[in-house]
């Protein structure tokens, strides 16, 4: 439990770790392969050595797992910084993208946006779009005389959610049952499978650009924790960097809900962990969330695809995970801090 | 450096009563002014204006002579810095990491703290006798601690003038007689003024140069703390009958302040 700053060996540490992680995963399916030739054919385009090598190993690393695994990690990066930043943001330990509403508004958007066109883009700002309309919603609700206590903006969450929800429902319902909405209900569902490398090119940009806001803001946000009064006597513009992480952490959701749908309880599993290993230091939580991050939804999503013979939704795993986890986390924070 | 409030009006808008009337003050450098009041009278309401985070009606507040509203938000918060009373948070940071906080303002958007930064953190705690709390959670500590650890905050940023808002109220006899001695070690030492807000008259005796009294209807009594309080002038805001005795204990005048009965309002 060391909770001082993060030492040099450490930072490393969380840097390698996701990447010595994801290339033993990609070895691992219902065609193994060892991680001595995970390496090996791995490297072999930039040696020039790819002609040698297997050429189902070739197929399956670049062809199938490789885009995925790539983007378990971002997703899995994404969706626990914007937990973090949200958490931060509103100095409530509830705050996720899924009990804010965000991931609700996003996927109305992107489900919106399915109906008409395929087109990952036009799926993508539309998420954005009505994720934003989302947390500017749940912020109003829950700010009463400029503040909003813990219990608000979780409840205000609730309602704001579960209002994007019933519009899902709606777009379900008027969907052409034939072709759109068993595509719309499997997106939902949440599913890292067949991803081309072509749609990863045109989302992990945004999830990258909106990280690396949070993460360059990361020391800031301890500042939010603090009253409106304080944070601005300390020469800080409060509105500009809260709007800023806002805005960077709502991109990113939408972005992962665009690409793969409602992963649920990242957001608050692995900002939280962080939290008990390193201290509330937001300069340690950002970059251990995005570490942790990745490296869970590599290893969910390898369990999901491999565990029994029919792939299981992703987002059933991590509820399973998650579910016990945050009864114990509010078994522990319950009658203090809540 | 002078701090100046010259004419300040306030109310709340969509209310009728006039908090603050006509407020004028002044700070030199090394002095310390206290401001007095009763409960919901509006001290902090004061502090908040002086500061620019509730904008005058009119009247205005200056710093050596610019007003306040003209110096760029950085700039200012490099000069004066505020203690707000102390308040446990849901996050909880160790006293390092809060007070190293205090050096935002000298830093730019994107920027971390460098280790400087933290040194000079370390310095300030030091220098006030708090660096035995550096690894200590804040949620942990009891009132007194977090308000010393405030006030060093505050230090980081090499203030002029400290703005504290009642920061002995909620603290025990000891922890009291520490904050307060901060305060006057900090003005008569290193020359930096301090505007407090407090709820006993006997502190604001004991530390304070100047002081302000508000009264109910926003006008105030201003002046040589030794000559504003004074018992006629704490009847007639508090509402509270007092007699102001001075007793010496080893060479040095203490003043108290004792309460004798509450006036009741048909008294009046």
């Amino acid at each position: 439990m060391s909770r001082a700053a993060l030492s040099i060996r450490s930072k490393l540490l969380l840097l390698l770790l996701p990447f010595v992680v994801a290339v033993i995963c990609l070895g691992i399916g219902r065609y193994f392969i060892s991680v001595p030739d995970t390496v090996r054919v791995l490297f072999s385009p930039l040696t020039g050595t790819a002609a040698e090598m297997d050429s189902t190993q070739l197929s399956v690393l670049f062809g199938v797992r490789l885009p995925r695994v790539i983007l378990a990690m971002f997703i899995g990066a994404g969706l626990a910084v914007s937990g973090a930043a949200f958490q931060g943001l509103f100095t409530n330990p509830l705050a996720t993208p899924d009990t804010l509403g965000v991931a609700s508004g996003a996927s109305f958007g992107a489900a919106l946006a399915l109906m008409f066109s395929k087109n990952l883009l036009a799926v993508q700002i539309s998420a954005l779009v009505f994720g934003m309309c989302a947390i500017i919603l749940t912020t109003l609700i829950s700010r009463q005389k400029g503040k909003s206590t813990i219990i608000m903006v979780v409840l205000s969450g609730m309602v704001v959610s579960s209002l994007f929800q019933a519009l899902v429902s709606l777009v379900k319902y008027v969907a052409d049952p034939q072709d759109v909405l068993p595509s719309i209900t499997y997106w939902l569902m949440g599913s890292l499978t067949g991803i081309s490398y072509s749609s990863l090119m045109l989302g992990l940009p945004f999830i990258l650009v909106g990280t690396l806001v949070i993460f360059f803001l990361r020391w800031r946000l301890n500042i939010m924790a603090l009253s409106d009064d304080e944070a601005r006597s300390l020469g800080v513009n409060v509105k500009r960097i809260r709007l800023m992480i806002m805005f960077a952490a709502t991109f990113v959701t939408a972005s992962c809900v665009s690409m793969c749908g409602q992963v649920g309880w990242v957001g608050l599993l692995v900002p939280h962990v962080a939290r008990m290993l390193f201290g509330s230091n937001n300069k340690n939580v950002v970059p251990v969330s995005i570490s942790f991050g990745a490296i869970f939804l590599v290893v969910i999503d390898t369990l999901a695809r491999s565990a029994t013979a029919a792939e299981i939704p992703i987002s059933i795993l991590t509820a399973v995970i998650g579910a016990p986890f945050f009864i114990v986390l509010l078994r522990k924070t319950g009658g203090t801090q809540l | 450096m002078t701090f100046e409030v010259k004419n300040g009006c306030y109310r709340y808008p969509g209310t009728e009563r006039q908090v603050l009337q006509n407020i004028c003050l002044h700070v030199e450098s090394g002095k310390v002014l206290s401001i007095l009041g009763s409960n919901g009278v509006g001290k902090t309401t004061l502090l908040r204006c002086m500061m620019g985070m509730l904008k005058w009606n009119s009247g205005e507040s200056l710093l050596d002579g610019t007003p306040l509203r003209q110096i760029p938000e950085r700039e200012l918060w490099q000069k004066i810095a505020y203690v707000p009373q102390a308040k446990t948070s849901v996050f909880s940071y160790t006293a390092k990491e809060m007070v190293t906080l205090g050096r935002s303002a000298h830093l730019k958007m994107f920027e971390l703290p460098s280790a400087e930064d933290e040194k000079l953190a370390l310095a300030c705690m030091e220098s006030i006798g708090i660096l035995g709390l550096k690894d200590k959670q804040c949620n942990e500590m009891s009132g007194g601690e977090l308000q010393m650890v405030l006030i060093a905050r505050a230090m980081t940023s090499n203030p002029a003038m400290l703005i504290l808002d009642e920061p002995e109220s909620n603290l025990d006899f000891k922890n009291q007689l520490t904050v307060l001695n901060c305060i006057q070690e900090l003005s008569r030492q290193r020359g930096i003024s301090a505007v407090i807000n407090t709820h006993y008259p006997d502190h604001a005796l004991q530390i304070a140069d100047d002081a302000l009294i508000l009264n109910r209807d926003g006008t105030c009594v201003y002046g040589e703390s030794t000559e504003v309080i004074s018992e006629e002038n704490l009847n007639r805001a508090f509402s509270v009958r007092v007699c102001i005795r001075s007793v010496e204990v080893e060479n040095e005048a203490f003043h108290c302040v004792i309460p004798i009965s509450s006036r009741s309002a048909a008294a009046q």
